[in-house]
Order: C-alpha cells, then sequence, then structure tokens
C-alpha cells in the first residue's frame, strides 16, 4: 500500500496537539517526506508563525511516520521513537499560519542503535530549516 | 590515514564538539571518567568516525573502547584491514 492510503493517526503514536505532521507523502527505506498545514491553533505557533520547535517536531514526525509505514508494510507492530539528539539545526526563517510546510527526512546510518537522519523543512522549494537527528526505536 | 591524522581528527573532534580541553586529551585518558563523555556522545563520535573514516562503529565493539588510545587504536585497525 501506499503511505497516501494511511491515515497519519495509523503511523504514529503522537496525538493533537502534539501531532505536527498531516501526511506522509512517500516513505523508503532511506528517505521520506510529509506535509503540514500550520495551523493558528498549532501549539508551536507563536506571533502568527510557527517557531523552531514546531520544524524540528514535524522533522521528528516525519521519522516517526517513516519507520511507523515501513513497521506496518512488514506486518510489525508500531515502536515508539524517541529523539536522542538534534544537531546542527539551521533556520533560516518561520512559516506563517495557514501555509503549508514540507518535510524531507534522509536516513544517513544506523548506529549504536540509534538512527542518523538528517532533516530539511521546505516552503514552495526553499529551505525552512534543517538539522541532524539522532532517534532511538523503542 | 596515518596514526597521526586519526589522532588529529579524533583530538579535533573532541575539542570542537564536546568543547574539551586540550590539555585533557591523553592517550591514557579515560573517554567517561576523565573526558565526561557519555552514551550519546559515542553515538557523536561513531557519525564523525562513519564520516572521516568510513567507518562504522559497532556497539559490541565500542565496549572495548575505554580511552583515548584504544580508540586510536581501533580507528588504525579497522584501516589496516580494508
Amino acid at each position: 500500500m501506499s503511505t497516501l492510503d494511511y491515515s497519519i493517526t495509523d503511523l504514529i503514536p503522537q496525538r493533537p496537539p502534539m501531532m505536527m505532521i498531516d501526511t506522509l507523502v512517500h516513505a523508503d527505506e532511506k528517505s521520506a517526506g510529509g506535509k503540514l498545514i500550520i495551523k493558528e491553533s498549532n501549539i508551536f505557533c507563536h506571533g502568527g508563525f510557527l517557531q523552531e520547535a514546531g520544524m524540528v517536531e514535524f522533522i521528528a514526525q516525519t521519522a516517526a511516520a517513516q519507520a511507523g509505514y515501513l513497521q506496518i508494510e512488514a506486518g510489525k507492530t508500531i515502536s515508539l521513537g524517541f529523539i536522542g539528539a538534534v544537531k546542527n539545526l539551521i533556520v533560516n526563517s518561520l512559516p506563517a499560519v495557514n501555509s503549508e510546510i514540507e518535510s524531507e527526512i534522509i536516513i544517513d546510518s544506523e548506529l549504536l542503535g540509534y538512527t542518523i537522519i538528517t532533516g530539511r523543512v521546505r516552503q514552495e522549494g526553499k529551505v525552512l530549516a534543517e538539522c541532524e537527528m539522532r532517534i532511538k526505536l523503542g | 590515514m596515518t596514526r597521526e591524522n586519526i589522532e588529529k581528527t579524533i583530538n579535533g573532534l573532541l575539542i570542537e564538539e564536546f568543547e574539551i580541553e586540550e590539555n585533557a586529551i591523553t592517550p591514557g585518558a579515560h573517554l567517561k571518567n576523565d573526558l565526561g563523555l557519555e552514551s550519546l556522545d559515542f553515538v557523536d563520535i561513531a557519525v564523525i568516525v562513519q564520516k572521516e573514516f568510513g567507518l562504522t562503529l559497532k556497539g559490541e565493539e565500542m565496549t572495548s573502547i575505554r580511552t583515548l588510545q584504544n580508540l586510536y587504536d581501533y580507528i588504525f585497525n579497522c584501516i589496516q584491514k580494508k
């Protein structure tokens, strides 16, 4: 099945108000992408803009959704994931309320029980934020 | 890749990434007890080692690495085997 055949709540354990991804657009073993429309009620919004923490969470939940999708497709139970560390975070600008942003994650490697990813948030092709993450699957 | 290059790369990582004082970096320094590295720091070291040297550190092998000298030797030996 395609990622679009699943509701995002099938793929991640987070629930409102902590859900920070609307749709997993694509996913494979090495990468994934998601979409999020920023609502005014989003808990990471302030002053009309999604803040850094919201974009980091968007990246993390894209990775969680990718892992969830691959686990479901493999007939496994979805496991919880935890952010071990966020490294080299660069924030170029903040997206406005009522706009849509896209995420891209790339699995760099799996080391010492952690999944190392590079994540980016884009809007209309422009990179708004990027970082590396170390994620531990429970 | 010479042993000197390995030591220089690792020492630079410790100074820049972990803000460890240069004078604390000696071959006999214990990674946890003397340099204060924690479990997630070892993941960072593994990432750098993979990027810089193309080596994938494995958890079971890391357990035998206790000092900086152990780390230098491990990387040097892995490169020699490649």
